[in-house]
Parts: C-alpha cells; structure tokens; sequence
C-alpha cells in the first residue's frame, strides 16, 4: 500500500486513537506533576482595647481567583511520585538505614501503601497467570476429548465464571469462604481450628483473592486453548502415537509446542489484566488484607476528598508497570518486525 | 521380520462400509502396493494395521501376534505420511531421535543409529535445520529417516510421494525401493498412482470401494487384468474397452470388427491395451476403420483416437506418425492381445 494511502485508511482509527486513548494518558500523566492549590490565607490584626490579635482567614476571593487561572494545580514536579504515598522514597532510604536486615527492611516497606498494593499485586498476577494457564490447558484437554454430545454443555459450564459478572461472583465465593459459608466451615473443619476466619486471616484471604482470580479467569484461557486445540495437525500428532509417544508426551512434545504462540498469546493479555486486579478486593471485602495499585486509585477518587493528583500519579505509576510486565514481548515482537524488514 | 496376516478385515461406519471383508497374507519382506482411486478404502486399510482406526470386525495379526487390540506403539510398525507429520519445533536431528527418546532406548546409542538412518537418506548436512526450512523431498527424507531410525518389523506408507513435484517423485521413489531392498522390512505402501504401484511393488492389491478387485504381481495385474476397473485404472492410458457382440469368434460393434476370438456369444466388453496394437496401412481390412477423433504428439509415440464401439479408443503410432483430424484411418488389432470382459459383471472371460 501507498503511504499516502495508508495515511488516509488509518486516519480515522488514528484519529479515533489519538483522542480517547492517547490524550487521556497525557491529562492523566499532566494531572500528576500538579497538586491542588492551597488556600489564600489572608493575616488581620484586630487591635482592641485589650491589644492586638492577630487572626488568620482564608481569602475565598482570591482562592476561587488562583483556580480559576490554573485549574490543573500548582505545580509540583515529582514530589507526589516521591512521597509517602507512591514511592517514598525517603521512607525507603530510613527503612534502609535503620533496619539491619532484609527481612526487617521489607517488614517495614510492607506498611507504606503503595508497596503494600504492589505486593499483592504482583503476587497476585504471578501466582494467578500461570495457575489459570495451566488450568484452561487441562479444561481444553479434556473438553477435547469428550465426545462430540456431551462437549456443548461442558463448555456452557465452563465458561459460567467468565459470564457471571466479576463482582457477584467475588461475592458469591466471599459468602461461601466466610466463616458462616459452606467452605469457611469446612476449612475451619479440616483446619481443626474454630476461629479461623477468611475476614480475620490474612492468607486465607489472599489464598480466596487467588483462587477467585483463577477460576474467574481460567474460561477465557480455556477457550483460546480449545480453539487452538482444532488446529493441531493430526498427522503430526499420529506420528508420535507410532512413534511410540504416550498421551502425555504426545501432550508435552506436540500439543503443547503447536500452542506456545496462544500461551504468549494468553499470558500477555492476563498479565496485564490480573496487574489491574480491582473486583474481588472489593468483592471480597479485603482492603484490610490486600490491597493492589487498581484499588488505591479507587479509594483516593472516593470520599469527600477526591485526591485527583494521588490517583494519577498512581494510575501513571500502573501504566509504567503493565509496561514493564510487558517489555519482554514488546521487545521481541520489535525483534521479530525488524527481521522481518 | 514379519509376515502380516489379515482374516476378514472389515471397516464399518454405521451403515457405510469403508473396507469390506480384507482378507489377504502378506509374507515377510514383501513389498506391497494398495491401489486404488480416492475412498476406496486403501488408507483405511492401512490405518487398521497401524493402529490408528479400529477394525469393525477380522483380525490383524502381525508376525504371530494378534495386534487388534495392540497400541499403535505396540505393534512395532512405522509409518510414514502424506505430510510428513513431522514435528516442527525440532530439528532434524531431534525428529529422527524422537522414536528412540520416546521408547526409552540406551541413550549411548541414539547418535550412532541417527547418523546411520540420516546417512541412508543422505540428510548428514541439515540435521541441525528445522523442517520449515527444508524442501518437500527434504522433510519427506526425513519422515523416512525418522521411520528407519528404530529399524521396526514393519513400514507403512501412506502416499508419502504425493505432496512431491514430478521429478522428485521419481529420485525419491528410487530411494525408497532401494531402501526397502537394503532393510528386508515388509512394507506396505498406498498410492493412487498406477506407475508407483507398478514400480515398486513385489505383489499389488487393486481396490474399489473397499472390495480387493484384484492381487497380483506388477505383471500379473498389467497383462491379465481381473476386471474392466483393474483394466481401466492400470496403464497409461488405461485400456481400451469397447462394448460390443460376440457371435462364432467375431466381435462386432460400431467401426469395429475383430475375428478370431474365442468365447461365449453375446454381448461382450473387449479390451485392448494402445501400446500393443498399431496402424494398419490401409483402413479396408483393418480391424477398426473409423475418421481421427484427434491425434496427441507424446514425443515417444503419437497417439490416434478414434470413436469405435461407444468409447473413445487410443492407438499408438511410431513417433513420426501424422494424420489430419477426421481422416480415415485403419488399426490393427490382432485377436491375440484381446481381453473379453463380462458386459455386465466386468468379470474377465477367460478363453
């Protein structure tokens, strides 16, 4: 195709790009070099027949005036990005120097906010990534080999937590896991230990927030596999049944290499979606145990104070992480593109 | 070493019968051709002594071992595929390996019988190539290296020239004829193609619509074809049949007349093959006498077809032979290179 061509047949979607995805991200990021202004205070001295006092108000004319003329705030650099609330670092530096070791240091980093929300929200997205990778794989196995009348309903069944709405089905596994629930009795059974309880733990509760995570997310890994699982070239697969292969290593050494581009494929995309992990945190009730970067930008929009420069910095600080998770597929795609040139 | 037996082998899918009460004994060492047209049932055959498909009833017996029940694996075969199946996130090496990396044979020996197999097919330089980055006639090479590698009782081949051009159809098919003489391993092998059949095999199985038509030697089946569809799918072109009337040893039909026949009067189908007849020099006497329908330059020889009994019938000429469209023109056929085939059975007649 003629450049000039491809300018015109892209302009619109570029257009379309430009507007509702690329500026935002700049408001976003703008918004978080700002923090709001602070009031105009104004001194008076009242002088009276018992002497002088001085009084200090807040000019609202001349608040409402400084608004006014720059809405985003006053300018503040990467002081936000820096404070306690995002990266702190002089919280980290003291942390660094006063604790004599790694577990000490990481103890107290744990109690600033924004690492307490990474934490769980890388654990979260490594754990539950590879875990409904392999469980969508086994699903699409073994959908796969069923036969042909049974498959329909299977696969309605299997794709019933990907249906049901995140937040009620978070809460539904909630209401089942808390100590009066089914579950949470059985654990509190099996565990031998009456006051076991999801609210009060706070690794049962990333144990649930896992497990929800898995089950919510494996359908889609499931599906992508099953479909890819049609494409399996069967000569290659019936060379390995006489070849000698047993059904796993005709598994491991065909099916699984003929699959590696949707694994890629599934990786990326729940990488960047379990990094974004928000529902089952407020499904579950859980801030108290678990807190990810998705969750503290809803929490400073929230309240009577919307903390709009915190939740950008952090909503920056998510897009330079998603971007980080992804640099490795990035770059070899960039790899693979310039091999192609 | 393995002698293959197969007792009324059949293949049913619901009412549609796939291959129909096989019945035939392959001795050891042979090397025997399946042929026959799309769907008639060969590669099934052939896929119910792999293992892959289940035989509907009869029984397969691999030297003196009934494998009907037997895994692919466990029946100690190879085969080789139309497509090569091989596995393309491996290297050469790695896919003629797989067999033995697989069966858990001594690892200490896996390099030796990979370079021998490898040396065999003449694969020495692209061990360390991907199959995508090798030919057809390369990966098909390979498929055969990987099949020998484990040096199995038996070898399974199911058109595995197909997917080749013209002319490495041919150097392949030489080498696979010359390995199968260097390995004595009892093979069989499914084609489509009548001159791969007739190049190859030791014995041919002729199939239609999973019923044998006929077993036979190369020869066997070239020279006294079984049946009209035995004479009409074998040579190139396939032979000429006429329908037409038997009454005191004279074939008649139209532009035709052939005397000195011996058989049954009544209808009749006379078969001849174009190579053995020719042109006589003049149309009076000659046993068809009818205008050119069209002449063909083949360079070894000219082909004449002329319309004689209700079918198109070819001759060929000496290669410098012409003749102009709708001309008259007289063929010889001698009584002595006929075949009479049953009208409605297509069933030879013999004399």
């Amino acid at each position: 195709m003629k450049h000039r061509t491809f300018f015109w047949f892209f302009l619109p979607t570029g257009l379309a790009m430009l507007i509702f995805i690329a500026a935002p991200i700049v408001s976003v990021v703008m918004q978080s070099f700002f923090v709001p202004h602070e009031a105009v205070l104004v001194e008076t001295e009242n002088c009276g027949p018992f002497g002088c006092t001085k009084s200090v108000t807040i000019d609202q004319e001349a608040t409402e005036q400084l608004r006014a003329n720059n809405p985003l705030g006053r300018f503040a650099g990467l002081d936000i990005y820096l404070d306690r609330g995002h990266l702190a670092v002089s919280e980290v530096a003291e942390a660094w120097r006063e604790t004599d070791s790694l577990g000490a240091f990481f103890s107290d980093i744990g109690d600033l906010p924004f690492y307490r929300a990474l934490a769980f929200t890388l654990t979260y997205t490594f754990v539950v990534t590879p875990l409904l990778i392999a469980l969508g794989f086994a699903i699409a196995l073994a959908v796969n080999s069923l036969t042909q009348r049974l498959k329909g309903v299977v696969i309605f069944f299997s794709l019933l937590p990907m249906i049901v709405t995140p937040l009620v089905g978070s809460l539904i596994l909630f209401w089942m896991i808390d100590s009066r629930g089914v579950l949470g009795t059985l654990i509190q059974y099996l565990a031998d230990d009456p006051g076991l309880s999801l609210k009060a733990s706070t690794s049962l509760m990333w144990g649930a927030l896992i497990t929800y995570g898995v089950w919510h997310s494996a359908p889609f890994a499931f599906v992508v596999f099953y479909a890819g699982l049609q494409t399996v070239p069967q000569d290659t697969l019936e060379s390995a049944r006489i070849d000698g292969a047993s059904r796993w290593q005709q598994v491991w050494y065909v099916i699984v290499p003929h699959l590696m581009p949707l694994v890629t494929f599934v990786a990326l995309i729940q990488l960047m979606d379990n990094f974004r992990v928000f529902e089952p945190i407020v499904g579950f009730n859980a801030a108290a145990h678990a807190t990810s970067l998705s969750w503290i930008i809803f929490n400073d929009l929230g309240g009577e104070t919307r903390q709009l420069s915190a939740a950008a910095t952090t909503s920056v600080l998510t897009i330079l992480g998603v971007a980080i998770l992804l640099s490795p597929v990035l770059v070899r795609t960039w790899r693979d593109f310039k091999g192609k040139a | 070493m393995a002698e293959i037996q197969l007792k009324n082998v059949c293949k049913r899918w619901g009412s549609f019968i796939g291959v129909d009460n096989f019945d035939l004994t392959i001795a050891d060492r042979e090397f025997l051709v399946l042929l026959g047209p799309s769907g008639c049932g060969k590669t099934t055959t052939m896929r119910m002594i792999a293992g892959l498909e289940d035989a509907t009833d009869g029984e397969i017996v691999i030297g003196d071992r009934v494998v009907n029940d037997l895994d692919p694996k466990d029946r100690d075969i190879a085969m080789v595929f139309q497509s090569y199946g091989l596995y393309p996130n491996m290297n050469v090496y790695e896919n003629i390996r797989f067999p033995l990396k697989v069966r858990k044979v001594d690892p200490a020996t896996h390099n030796e019988r990979v370079m021998r197999a490898a040396a065999m097919v003449e694969l020495e330089e692209f061990l360390h190539r991907k199959p995508a980055e090798l030919s057809g006639g390369q990966r098909q090479r390979v498929a055969l290296a990987r099949a020998i590698v484990r040096e199995p009782n038996v070898f399974l081949m199911d058109e595995p020239l197909s997917n080749l051009d013209a002319k490495l159809r041919v150097s392949t098919r030489a080498q696979i004829k010359n390995l199968q003489h260097e390995l004595k391993v009892t093979t069989i092998y499914v084609t489509h193609d009548q001159i791969e059949a007739m190049t190859l095999a030791d014995r041919v199985v002729v199939m239609k619509r999973g019923v044998i038509q006929q077993v036979g030697t190369p020869t066997e089946i070239y020279d006294r074809p079984a049946n009209t569809f035995v004479a009409g799918f074998i040579g190139s072109p396939a032979m000429n049949l006429m329908d037409g009337t038997l009454a005191g040893g004279v074939f008649t039909a139209s532009n035709v007349r052939i005397e000195g026949l011996s058989g049954p009067d009544g209808p009749v189908t006379l078969g001849f093959r174009a190579e053995d007849a020719s042109v006589s020099a003049s149309a009076d006497g000659a046993e068809i006498s009818a205008p050119v329908y069209t002449m063909e330059l083949l360079g070894d020889a000219t082909m004449i077809t002329v319309r004689a009994g209700g079918a198109m019938v070819s001759v060929k000429a000496h290669k410098d032979y012409r003749i102009e469209i709708d001309e008259t023109v007289g063929l010889s056929v001698p009584a002595h290179i006929c075949h009479l085939f049953h009208k409605d059975t297509g069933a030879r007649l013999e004399a």
